[in-house]
C-alpha cells in the first residue's frame, strides 16, 4: 500500500532501515555479479531505487527481505537487457524447466568424512559460485540468510514448491562441487 | 514412517520447516536407522558448512557512505 512520505522521513527510513542491511546486501551482490565494481553498480541501483520507491515500503517490516527482492530484481532486469543479445539465454527459462523436474533423489555424498569439515572458505565460495545463479541464490537466503521457504517464495516471486525443488537441485549440486573438492586432494568419496 | 518418506522430508526437516508431529516422527526414526541418521548428519553438516565457512564479509569501510552519497544525489 501507497503511503505519502516527507523527505525527512524517507531519509530516515532509508538511514534507520536500509542502511544497516548493507552487508548483506553487498555479499549478495558480489555473489551474484562475481565481479567487485559490477556488484558495486548493482549495490548503489539497488538502494537507489529503494529510495525511489519508499513509498510503497512498510515500515517496521521486513526491510531486508524488501531489499534482497529489489537487488535480485534489478540484477534480473540488467541480466535481460544484456541477454537481448541472440547468442544468450533466458536463464529463468532454462532452469525453470529444470524445478519442474522430479526432485529424484538426494545425492548421497557423505560429509561427516574429516575432508569436508577441512574445506576452507575460498573452496566453499568457489563451489558457491560454479552453480547457476538461480540456485547461487537460494542457498544465500536459506542457508547464510536463515529466510522461511515462504520468505523466499516471496523474495525470488516462486511459489514455495519451487523453491524446494529448487534448494534440494542446488545442495546436490554443491555436494558434487564438494566432492570433486575432496577427489582432487586424493580422497576418495563415497 | 519408513525410510523413503523420511528421505523425502530430509531437507524440510534440517530447515525446520515441518510441523511439530513430523518433527517427532522423523526424529524416532532417525533414533533406530543408522542409514537416515547418517544421512541427516551429512544434510546438516552441509548447511553448517555453507553457513560456517563460505566468505562473507563485512562491507568495506566507507562502502555504506558511498551507497549513501549515491543515493541522496540522485533523489
Amino acid at each position: 500500500m501507497r503511503q505519502e512520505l516527507t523527505k525527512e522521513e524517507k531519509d530516515k527510513i532509508f538511514e534507520t532501515e536500509f542502511l544497516p542491511h548493507i552487508d548483506s546486501l553487498h555479499n549478495f551482490a558480489i555473489f551474484l555479479e562475481n565481479d567487485d565494481e559490477i556488484a558495486k553498480d548493482l549495490l548503489q541501483d539497488t538502494y537507489l531505487r529503494a529510495y525511489k520507491f519508499i513509498n510503497y515500503y512498510e515500515k517496521g517490516t521486513n526491510a531486508k527481505a524488501w531489499l534482497i527482492r529489489i537487488l535480485k530484481n534489478t540484477f534480473i532486469n540488467e541480466y535481460r537487457r544484456k541477454s537481448k543479445l541472440p547468442t544468450k539465454v533466458d536463464f529463468e527459462e532454462t532452469y525453470q524447466q529444470v524445478d519442474d523436474d522430479e526432485d529424484g533423489g538426494t545425492q548421497n555424498v557423505d560429509l561427516r568424512q574429516e575432508i569436508f569439515k577441512d574445506l576452507v572458505g575460498d573452496e566453499i565460495t568457489k563451489a558457491v559460485n560454479a552453480l547457476p545463479v538461480d540456485y547461487r541464490l537460494i542457498i544465500l537466503l536459506c542457508d547464510v540468510e536463515g529466510f522461511k521457504y515462504d520468505e523466499i517464495a516471496k523474495i525470488i516471486d516462486v511459489p514455495i514448491g519451487t523453491v524446494r525443488s529448487r534448494l534440494h537441485r542446488a545442495r546436490n549440486m554443491l555436494k558434487e562441487q564438494l566432492k570433486g573438492y575432496a577427489e582432487k586432494r586424493g580422497y576418495k568419496v563415497d | 514412517m519408513d525410510c523413503n518418506e523420511v528421505d523425502k522430508m530430509l531437507q524440510l526437516y534440517v530447515d525446520g520447516e515441518l510441523t511439530t508431529q513430523d518433527i517427532e516422527n522423523i526424529r524416532q526414526h532417525l533414533e533406530k536407522c543408522s542409514p537416515c541418521e547418517g544421512h541427516f548428519e551429512s544434510e546438516k553438516l552441509l548447511k553448517q558448512i555453507v553457513k560456517e565457512k563460505l566468505n562473507w564479509q563485512p562491507a568495506a569501510d566507507g562502502v555504506a557512505e558511498g551507497v549513501k552519497d549515491f543515493v541522496l544525489h540522485q533523489v
